[in-house]
């Protein structure tokens, strides 16, 4: 009694069959596409599935997880997506609010600006990929020539060990930028404009206005900002894919990448379902640090 | 202009649809196929043998059309076999294809016949996808075929493969620039050394201050070992032990060591560039190429200035062997198949002759077959008789082994490395600890 209590709550029972009922097919599609696979990959993480013998699958262990532990190239992906995820946060978050400021007066051709930050948003990322390597060719791209024309020396880019994590994180950032911007704006639109009058009253500049109304009451949208970007920034590999393979020298291989390179073109199903584990679990302790650390500041 | 944003966004949103597979049925039979099936039958009478087979191209393509046709003359040959094709795009990186592979073995829906890569050989036998087709094929037919095809389709001493289409890497070179510093381009008999090249290389790129040789080193993936591994066979050694689990002492042996230290040198020389230009050669800017049997249409069709010509791929000064790269598509018949026999056949069919005319008209890859030379005027003279005869004379198949991903991406990386600047010993040793921990899952 005192469970179904729980799970029903003050509601009939009538009421909540009928609840569940509507519920149903939403909960049954993510059962099977989303939970579904998720707990099927846990369990191959404990197993040799190779990909070619789907009828031999052995239960070997922790074997999958010893291998794991040495396995440089897995530290490398690793290492590198948390490089990648360092330098674009910031980078992107701060363009956002940047742009949103920017596109939040009141100026001419306002909307013309706007969908021009947001176009990249839509546009496939392949595309863009493809595009930004035209772009960056150490020897034809646009970007070398007009380094040389400023007087200043080409740079090699994506073909640089060094060079190739900041530009796929430049690229991602100029990427992703427009979507955090509308969120930015629809959050600088709630502030209401007598707190403006007010500190303009008081005699505040507009650099004080900045620092002592906006930054505060953009908070909330700030932590779902960064969380989301967070979250989107460990799935990194499109970009990698298309303009370096990894490369050079697997510089920019991801963590994401190596899991389907491990799984679908080594054909090692078990051994990336182990890392997949490992990694989920990373993200999950990393996302509860960052909660926990923007909610303290409160 | 809220309305191109509204635009913007259902651009955004529009769900591309992407068929799976489209099938054709390639028969031409008309009205009277009921009375045909009557009179001949198959074995029981019980009409025709049903087969299906599976392409890695969609119909709409040259290649898919070449193949449509060949099944369709492949009905009307056979009254008592009738075979219906699918076409399955490969995507990007060739998952798509082969994923429809991997759960069709999951689920016994495999068809009777497959194509498959070269280097995937080795691991679909393994995984017992294919089957043998040696009792089904002449000594006569087999013969016909270029050496690399049947080594490329054999594993363990049993044929499983075969293939209508080869490929290749050659030395393209401009001919106006080698003949301006008097350079002699090597030949069939007489082949560039390593050390020939070095001295051609190095003359060409003082003139005219360009790296004079491209390798595609821009290229990072399968084309490493695909165009690079030549290297080390003409120096006499290996990429991997004959079980194709052992790297140790072979994959590390000082001919791999020797040829890396080659790429290093032309690199330290500068007379190769680790980030080639777009279409320097086809510029007119490098004066030596090393490309694939694809590279010569662009230069017909779109840079009819450049006066292009090839020779074959260079040897080693030590032993002066003849080693090319080569490995393409090719058909086998699934274990799963319920009549191996007539799917043998159509394996056979789809490589045969005719067939193999067919295919190197649509894409223009050289022919798998000696045979089908004297139908292909366009293979006998110039770059491409250059291509078809280094593959009759050193055609050699990347390795087979069930590990071949890892063996790949693990000589990427070390040639990789070299050009970057490492010491290759160092690094073949590290990638040896590499492969040999992954060989030890499949060593039982």
């Amino acid at each position: 009694m005192l469970k179904s209590k729980k799970l029903f709550g003050k509601y009939k029972l009538g009421e909540t069959l009928i609840a569940y009922a509507f519920l149903a097919p939403a909960l049954i599609f993510i059962l099977i596409f989303v939970l579904g696979p998720i707990l099927a990959s846990f369990s191959y993480a404990f197993t040799d599935y190779y990909l070619l013998r789907p009828n031999d699958i052995q239960f070997i262990g922790l074997e999958n997880f010893k291998y794991l532990i040495e396995d440089k190239l897995m530290w490398k992906a690793f290492f590198n997506t948390f490089q990648f995820i360092i330098m674009v946060i910031p980078l992107q978050v701060g363009t956002a609010l940047i742009l949103a400021l920017l596109v939040n007066r009141k100026i001419k051709f306002n909307l013309f600006f706007k969908v021009s930050f947001f176009a990249p948003v839509v546009m496939s990322l392949v595309v863009i990929s493809i595009l930004w390597m035209t772009l960056l060719n150490p020897e034809s791209g646009l970007i070398n020539a007009a380094l040389t024309t400023l007087g200043l020396p080409k740079q090699p880019f994506l073909t640089s060990t060094t060079q190739v994590m900041p530009t796929i994180v430049a690229v991602s950032a100029w990427q992703g930028a427009g979507y955090q911007m509308m969120i930015f704006l629809a959050g600088l639109k709630n502030i209401p404009a007598e707190y403006y009058e007010a500190a303009s009253l008081d005699g505040a500049n507009g650099w004080q206005k900045f620092l002592y109304i906006t930054l505060p009451s953009l908070k909330n949208v700030t932590v779902f900002i960064m969380i989301t970007t967070l979250i989107a920034a460990f799935k990194l590999i499109v970009q990698p894919m298309v303009m370096t393979s990894g490369g050079p020298k697997n510089s920019s291989l991801t963590i994401v990448y190596y899991i389907y390179q491990t799984g679908v073109r080594y054909r090692n199903v078990g051994y990336a379902s182990a890392i997949t584990l490992v990694f989920a679990i990373i993200v999950a302790i990393l996302i509860l640090l960052q909660r926990r650390l923007i909610k303290e500041e409160d | 202009m809220k309305k191109i944003l509204s635009l913007l966004l259902a651009c955004a949103l529009t769900v591309s649809i992407v068929g799976c597979g489209k099938s054709t049925t390639g028969t031409s039979e008309s009205g009277d196929s009921g009375t045909k099936t009557e009179t001949t039958g198959g074995a029981n009478g019980n009409g025709p043998v049903e087969l299906k087979m599976w392409v890695h191209v969609t119909d709409d393509t040259d290649e898919g059309k070449s193949y449509a046709e060949r099944a369709a003359a492949f009905n009307e040959a056979h009254d008592d076999i009738k075979v219906t094709v699918e076409f399955i795009p490969r995507d990007g990186g060739g998952s798509g294809y082969e994923d429809k592979i991997n759960t069709a073995l999951t689920t016994n829906q495999l068809p009777d016949v497959i194509t498959l890569d070269g280097p995937n050989t080795a691991a679909y036998v393994d995984a017992g996808i294919i089957a043998p087709i040696d009792e089904y094929i002449s000594k006569e037919s087999r013969d016909d075929y270029l050496p690399s095809i049947i080594q490329q389709g054999t594993v363990d001493g049993k044929l499983y493969a075969l293939g209508a289409m080869e490929s290749s890497v050659a030395l393209f070179y401009n001919k106006d620039i080698l003949a301006k510093y008097n350079i002699e381009p090597g030949t069939l008999e007489n082949p560039w050394t390593w050390d020939d090249l070095f001295t051609a290389a190095k003359t060409i790129t003082e003139g005219e201050g360009y790296p004079a040789l491209d390798m595609r080193f821009n290229d990072i993936g399968e084309w490493y070992i695909y165009a690079f591994a030549p290297f080390i066979w003409s120096n006499g050694g290996k990429i991997i032990g004959e079980d194709g689990l052992t790297a140790e002492g072979i994959f590390n042996s000082p001919e791999a060591v020797e040829a890396l230290t080659f790429f290093k040198k032309l690199v330290d020389a500068g007379v190769v560039s680790v980030t080639p230009e777009e279409n320097n050669f086809e510029l007119g800017k490098s004066a030596l190429y090393l490309n694939g049997p694809w590279a010569i249409p662009t230069l017909e069709n779109s840079y009819p200035d450049i006066n292009f010509e090839a020779m074959p791929y260079p040897v080693s000064p030590k032993t002066k062997e003849l080693h090319v790269p080569t490995g393409s598509w090719q058909y086998a018949v699934t274990a799963q198949s319920k009549h191996p026999a007539e799917a043998a056949k159509l394996v056979e069919w789809m490589t045969n002759t005719e067939s193999v005319v067919s295919i190197t008209k649509a894409i223009g890859m050289p022919p798998a077959r000696k045979s089908a030379v004297e139908f292909l005027p366009e293979y006998q003279e110039g770059a491409r008789k250059v291509l078809l005869d280094q593959l009759a004379k050193g055609g050699h198949a990347r390795p087979l082994s069930v590990i071949y991903p890892i063996i790949s991406r693990n000589f990427q990386e070390a040639v990789e490395a070299v050009l970057y600047g490492d010491d290759p010993q160092t690094v073949l040793d590290e990638k040896v600890q590499v492969i040999e921990r992954e060989a030890q899952r499949y060593k039982k």
